[in-house]
């Protein structure tokens, strides 16, 4: 520039000093940006207002389970409602000022952007939990409550708070606020629903190191979950030569390894293992298999060293072609837990009904590509999107709850509509009703599944002829 | 400029990084093509821009402007065709082209909640600049950009003209070599306009190379070496803005005022060799002379001196861009040919 300045004016330096340089640019700019609105500040004032509330109900009436329980409720809305929820507009946001291009010229990487607005909103969270510990103390000494209890529950919500922070932020990349609403809402219910069926396996155990080893499970999980929800959002705003695809992927087969390591412990909580590592593998399937195709010119660079990385990269490669290879590999490691399982309690596969389960539990992840490719091909190259699949993914639930109606309203034709509608749903269903006991539908489930690799393969013949090209 | 180290995803990309030559041209596109679902937005388009020019991008709505200078920003891929900048391929050697080249949008983004100062600093650090680099680099856009007073204000409080000046000085933090601005000038007043003009100046002076798109033609051809024109995604025309004004026209016309009245212009006109009175004007004439050639025009314009013709003023009337344009688009319809020289 013509007139540089060799002493900047100081007044510029001092201004730019509030926050060290080592910390992310990114959440440098969020706490400068996020603890300068005003929902940051009544929120924060309105949970001191109440505290001073509760702790004075408290005094007033010590023991009192009102008290406790808005005290509790009050501190609940704040980490798992009110700051997960200014997360979503997190991403978006960024597309409606059009910065997105603006960041993505920088260094920052999609990894960095998403990871730089998780950390500012969970500083922010820690902000509040600080504001409420003397609280904490306080009630310990007037209040007649159990501290170390309090501690961890507020611990254990902290986690809860960034879990659901990084599903905010990693579900607002979608610019649609629709499809950003429905996935927060479902999500929550989902989380919930899991606590309580969680928490009465805990229960019905009644052994304390299995309630132990299943707490330890979810915390494992929870951060997982958090890495997971913002690499889904990272990888969609990411440009297309970054790869975290096989991150990702890794990272969920490692997480159901670190599941299955449970299985050495002396705990019985076989059920939860399976049933975390299906969530882990079924959602890192689903981001996998919507993944828009990349630049395959830069991002297969590094799998072209050898026959090996080729044979890699038809598992972990980015986008849904290598996504559909990832399921398979997802689908045989589900299935490798659970033989652990049955060798850990000597059980097995009972009936044709049992495996019709197994085979249309993984095709209800992936059916609505066959949808997508016979009814919405054009959507298939760059321009894939998550709001497709989820859309697909609703109506064929919708479509398996009427058959369902049918099947038991008419069960005559019980046969006849579970073969003619080859939904993965509704043979589930008939499987947990006990009505697919027979080897027809043992076929059908055989049949979509070849339908749902095939399909694919033979309309987006194109795609894949591209993809291996790239990778000679 | 200072080295930014590459990010760990371009690493497979220095490894195999060829050297940048620097009398490479600054931007070299090759049979370039864009084409979305149902749309050609960019149609197998070749030009070259050398280092230090100042070159104009022209064209109407949905022209394939914005879908060039995306590509060219690394922020889209080409369906075919290269496009380099010093030398690297934007889709081989995007963290290379990034270094290079300073992007402005249409459509600047700007933060509320968030002061001048605070958005520069922010960039500078998602740049890499540490220390007291980043506050010089800062300070020295600031200076440039004239924002030394508005450092403290908040982004959305400044006007549009101030926006643009911002966004030009985040686009110059990390001293790019190559800018590439679409439509800086779009919804300035005209004060913020010739600021603006006058900063891209002093940028090509310094021997940057500037790529500017623009609706408004007589602005671009102040500030630009040549004029680029694109039309349905396909160059129809990249030269001079004087070539553009000449075009194929054999004749030129002069417009004369005079001290008498315009009868003395059409009878001089008529024993003339080589002039023809085209018409009158309040205070003088139109006259055409037969040639393009400067020295022709120069011995008519003596001879109407020698003749004793009291003239008080005389310019060449020469056709406006924007009729140009006009003109070249009318010639690609009647025969089917873009015109490129």
């Amino acid at each position: 520039m013509s007139k540089p300045s060799s002493s900047p004016p100081d007044p510029i330096g001092e201004s730019m000093t509030d926050f060290p340089a080592r910390l992310s640019p990114m959440l440098v700019k969020e706490l400068r940006q996020g603890m300068r609105t005003s929902l940051f500040a009544v929120a924060f004032i309105l949970l001191q207002t109440f505290m001073v509330l509760c702790f004075v109900a408290n005094i007033a009436d010590p023991g009192s389970s009102d008290a406790n329980g808005f005290f509790w409720f009050f501190i609940i809305t704040t980490l798992l409602v009110v700051q997960p929820l200014r997360g979503f507009n997190a991403l978006s946001s960024e597309y409606q000022l059009n910065t997105m291009d603006l960041i993505q010229l920088t260094k920052l990487s999609g990894w960095r952007i998403t990871l730089g607005k998780w950390t500012a909103l969970n500083a922010q969270t820690l902000l509040f939990v600080t504001g409420v510990l003397p609280y904490l103390v306080m009630r310990y000494f007037f209040g007649n409550v159990d501290l170390i209890l309090d501690l961890v529950t507020i611990l254990l919500l902290g986690l809860g708070s960034a879990l659901a922070s990084a599903i905010t932020i990693g579900f607002s990349v979608f610019k649609n606020f629709l499809l950003r609403g429905v996935l927060v809402v479902g999500s929550a219910i989902g989380v919930i629903t899991l606590f309580f069926l969680v928490k009465e396996e805990v229960f019905r155990s009644g052994i304390s190191s299995d309630e132990a080893a299943t707490l330890a499970l979810l915390a494992v999980c929870s951060l997982y979950g958090c890495f997971f929800f913002l690499a889904f959002g990272a990888s969609r705003i990411a440009y297309q030569s970054e790869n975290l695809a096989t991150t990702k992927r890794l990272a969920a087969l490692t997480m159901c390894g670190i599941a299955y390591c449970f299985f050495l412990l002396p705990v019985d909580i076989g059920a939860i293992i399976m049933a975390a590592s299906a969530v882990v593998l079924s959602f890192a399937v689903i981001d996998a298999v919507t993944e828009a195709l990349p630049n395959y010119a830069r991002v297969l660079i590094p799998f072209r060293k050898n026959f090996l990385t080729r044979g890699f990269a038809l598992f972990f490669a980015p986008g849904w072609i290598s996504g559909l290879g990832f399921f398979c590999l997802a689908v045989a490691a589900w299935w490798a837990g659970f033989g652990l399982l049955n060798l850990h309690t000597g059980d097995g596969p009972s009936g044709i009904d049992e495996w019709v389960a197994i085979l249309s539990g993984p095709n209800l992840l992936i059916f609505p590509l066959v949808i997508i490719q016979l009814f919405f091909h054009r959507q298939t190259s760059s321009q894939f999107t998550f709001g497709i699949y989820a859309f697909t993914q609703a109506c064929l639930l919708v479509i398996s709850m009427l058959v369902l109606v049918m099947a038991n309203a008419i069960r005559h034709y019980e046969d006849l509509i579970y073969s003619v509608l080859p939904l993965p749903s509704v043979l589930l269903f008939a499987s947990a009703d006990g009505e697919a006991n027979k080897p027809i539908f043992l076929y059908i489930a055989l049949i979509t599944t070849a339908l749902c690799l095939l399909v694919p393969r033979i309309r987006s013949h194109a795609q894949y002829r591209d993809f291996f090209k790239h990778l000679k | 400029m200072s080295d930014l180290s590459e990010t760990p995803s371009e690493t497979a990309e220095t490894a195999v990084l060829p050297a940048g030559p620097p009398t490479t041209p600054a931007i070299e596109v090759t049979n370039l093509s864009r084409w979305f679902t149902g749309v050609h937005a960019v149609n197998d388009i070749s030009f070259t821009v050398e280092r230090g020019q100042v070159i104009g991008f022209v064209g109407a709505n949905g022209a394939g402007k914005t879908t060039t200078m995306r590509i060219l920003a690394t922020l889209d891929y080409p369906s075919g065709g290269t496009a380099k900048i010093a030398g690297y391929d934007v889709i081989k050697y995007p963290g290379e082209v990034r270094k290079r080249i300073g992007w402005m949008p249409d459509h600047y983004g700007t933060y509320n909640n968030m002061t001048v100062l605070e958005y520069l600093d922010f960039f500078a650090r998602a740049l890499g600049y540490k220390g007291q680099e980043r506050i010089e680099r800062i300070a020295d856009v600031m200076d440039f950009t004239d924002l030394g007073s508005l450092s403290d204000r908040l982004i959305d409080k400044l006007s549009k003209g101030m926006g643009q000046r911002l966004c030009l000085g985040r686009a110059l933090i990390h001293d790019p070599e190559v800018l590439i601005l679409d439509e800086p000038a779009a919804g300035l007043d005209p004060k913020a306009r010739v600021e603006l003009k006058h900063l891209i100046r002093i940028l090509a002076e310094e021997g940057k190379t500037v790529f500017i798109s623009s609706h408004i033609l007589s602005e671009l051809d102040e500030m630009c070496d040549s004029l680029l024109f694109i039309n349905q995604g396909k160059i129809i025309h990249h030269g001079t803005s004087e070539s553009l004004r000449k075009g194929s026209a054999e004749t030129s016309l002069i417009e004369v005022q005079l001290a008498s009245s315009p009868e003395r212009l059409q009878e001089w006109a008529a024993l003339a060799p080589n002039v023809t009175f085209k018409d009158a004007t309040k205070n003088g004439g139109r006259i055409e002379v037969d040639s393009v050639d400067d020295e022709v025009i120069a011995t008519v314009l003596r001879r109407m001196i020698k003749d004793d013709l009291p003239v008080t003023d005389f310019h060449l009337r020469e056709r406006r861009l924007e009729d140009a344009f006009i003109e070249i688009l009318g010639e690609i319809e009647a025969s089917g040919t873009p015109i490129v020289s």
